[in-house]
């Protein structure tokens, strides 16, 4: 698999790279192959679902296309301002029941279709995502955003409430709650035999 | 990290994901060049500031005069013969404030490890963001000079550290992520000052002028306010609290918080005055970073976690069994339990003898927060009751103190400080022998 190719730009380059992106598609283009990686790396840890996280980040690029015009800081916030953007396309797939339903059908599949390519590193791995899968998907999105801003993609608290336009007293309040309550779901699962009462 | 943290972590270790695939990254460029918007112009320079926008433009700056002077008029109209602060809106406002810089100025009668009848004087420069923590550079004019410090209480690393810069010194708490968190809903700051007060009944006090500035006032005196005060007027350190609060009436920012502590059994008071606020002012992050040299010595650690304070009101207890022969004190508020602690401490260590060890240092650290400790069992409903006033070592079948440790069950402390886990039945006959 061919990798996302990080170029290295000065701060004012990256910036001028926005404002390109705005009116030149070539710019837009490098704009987007540079966040590609990372929006569907969010997507897929939100929703553990590779087609639904694919479908997303068009959803998030598309909105960041038409959207452009609109965002006014710098290469760091952009970033924030993306991660803002992936957190709302995921929260509105995950509002909707029936797609709800669909991910968590697709959870016991993928389980055991993912213990064939796993099994040889560590057979508990499958199970334990499966549990993890289901134990996150029963959070409240926001929890469910805070989880895998900080778990996933290792951002601080600062980090995540730029992302969630939100203040860190704020994150570091649903970032506790959301962690503990995971923490029991995970921990009774692991009780249960697997299963999320 | 907490424990719930370290688990989580440890669980989803290794887990696997998918990796993006180069087949929908392409075809997803494809389509988004297709539908790329052509007509669209390049972006707007920075978006000047609204406030600036406003009043460069002829027109607006207009509308906005006569805004004002309209609201004006119609605040005289409606309000003319009350304040006309809107206290609930002053809240919100604050809310939306970011940083605070502010001064505090204080006169304490009764500090531990001071002459009886003496008045401590202390200065506070405070530095609060209230997304990061907080820097608070004190002194403190004692008997034997002037002391400064420099505490920190940071967010992110759920830590307070105070630096003594003279002695070459430092102490450090790690909080607990449950007991950060209730301290970030209960921040002491004047923020919280404010909500607390609107929450109990309040006194208008009228128009008077500070330092030029126009102001209207209302005052709370319910000994129950210090729960959410914070820092020197914190829950339980005085048994009186009367606190006045005063806002300026043309920005609606408080300028002035007023507020007289005292103790009943013990000859302690404070007064203290609030002032000199800087809202929403920018100043480096760095400053709420402590900077430690390599050669400063730490002189203790210790740990607050929520959900130990009977616990830790025991182990104060254990200072008074072990340093103040027969008797325990009378109340568990902050300043009368350092005060009697202070005074036998004083008598145990005199000047020129070996300093006290690092692990008793770290038990007095708990003296701080006994009346907090107190008042958070009463807020969490656990019916604390405690006896000092009538239980000493010598009735060591007495209840002393007792809290609720579920429904069911009362943890009982004795005049000897053993312990019991009892029912309410039970603890209901053991109080009514005394």
């Amino acid at each position: 698999m061919k990798q996302q190719t990080h170029v290295s730009h000065s701060p004012d380059d990256q910036i001028d790279l926005i404002q390109r992106a705005c009116s030149d598609p070539d710019a837009f283009a490098q704009l987007y192959l540079e966040h590609y990686d990372a929006v569907f790396h969010y997507c897929v840890r939100r929703l553990f679902d590779r087609h639904c996280a694919e479908d997303v980040t068009s959803t998030v690029f598309f909105k960041v296309m038409h959207n452009l015009g609109s965002f006014n800081g710098s290469m760091i916030s952009f970033k924030y301002w993306l991660f803002r953007i992936a957190t709302n396309a995921v929260n509105d797939h995950l509002r909707d029941l029936k797609m709800r339903r669909a991910i968590k059908q697709r959870i016991g599949k993928n389980a055991v279709v993912e213990s064939v390519f796993t099994i040889a590193q560590d057979p508990d791995l499958p199970k334990k995502k499966a549990l993890l899968k289901q134990a996150i998907l029963r959070l409240k999105p926001m929890y469910q955003a805070v989880i895998t801003l900080h778990y996933f993609e290792n951002m601080k608290l600062i980090e995540i409430a730029a992302c969630l336009d939100k203040k860190p007293s704020t994150v570091r309040n649903w970032l506790f709650r959301a962690t503990k309550t995971l923490r029991q779901e995970l921990g009774a699962a692991m009780d249960n035999g697997g299963a999320v009462s | 990290m907490n424990d719930h943290e370290k688990q989580l972590r440890e669980f989803i270790r290794d887990i696997p994901f998918d990796a993006p695939a180069e087949a929908h990254r392409d075809a997803l460029k494809t389509q988004l060049l297709n539908a790329f918007p052509r007509h669209r112009l390049q972006p707007a320079a920075r978006p000047v500031g609204l406030w600036r926008t406003i009043m460069t433009s002829k027109v607006s700056k207009m509308a906005v005069a006569a805004a004002l002077v309209v609201a004006v008029c119609l605040s005289l109209l409606l309000f003319d013969r009350t304040s006309g602060v809107a206290w609930a809106d002053i809240a919100q406002r604050l809310e939306d404030i970011k940083t605070v810089v502010y001064r505090t100025t204080a006169d304490i009668k009764g500090l531990p490890a001071t002459p009886e009848g003496y008045v401590t004087h202390t200065e506070q420069v405070v530095h609060l963001s209230y997304d990061w923590g907080v820097r608070i550079d004190s002194s403190l004019q004692t008997p034997k000079g002037l002391r400064k410090t420099h505490t920190y209480i940071l967010f992110e690393d759920g830590e307070i550290i105070t630096v003594m810069p003279t002695q070459k010194k430092y102490l450090k708490v790690e909080i607990g992520a449950e007991q950060m968190q209730s301290m970030g809903e209960e921040k002491g700051d004047p923020v919280t000052i404010l909500k607390a007060m609107l929450e109990h009944d309040y006194r208008e006090l009228g128009r008077k002028t500070i330092n030029g500035v126009a102001a209207w006032g209302i005052e709370v005196s319910d000994p129950k306010l210090g729960a959410k005060m914070g820092s020197f007027i914190s829950a339980g350190m005085f048994d009186d609290i009367v606190v006045q609060l005063w806002v300026d009436e043309t920005h609606e920012l408080p300028v002035e918080i007023r507020a007289v502590g005292t103790s009943k059994q013990g000859p302690t008071s404070m007064q203290l005055t609030i002032a000199s606020f800087q809202w929403d002012v920018s100043f480096e992050p760095a400053l709420l970073k402590p900077e430690i040299p390599e050669d400063y010595e730490l002189l203790a650690q210790a740990q607050w976690e929520k959900g130990s304070e009977g616990t830790e009101i025991v182990e104060v207890l254990g200072l008074f069994a072990e340093f103040v022969e027969g008797k325990y004190p009378p109340s568990l508020n902050t300043m009368t339990v350092a005060q009697a602690l202070g005074k036998a401490l004083k008598e145990k260590f005199p000047a020129g003898s070996p300093k006290p060890s690092q692990e008793l240092i770290t038990r007095l650290m708990r003296v701080d927060r006994v009346g907090m400790m107190y008042s958070t069992l009463e807020q969490e409903g656990k019916d604390p009751a405690y006896y000092g006033d009538k239980v000493s070592p010598a009735s060591p079948g007495a209840v002393l103190f007792r809290w609720k440790l579920d429904d069911r069950s009362y943890r009982v402390v004795f005049g000897d400080l053993s312990t019991r886990d009892v029912d309410a039945q039970e603890l209901a006959r053991l109080e009514g022998t005394q």
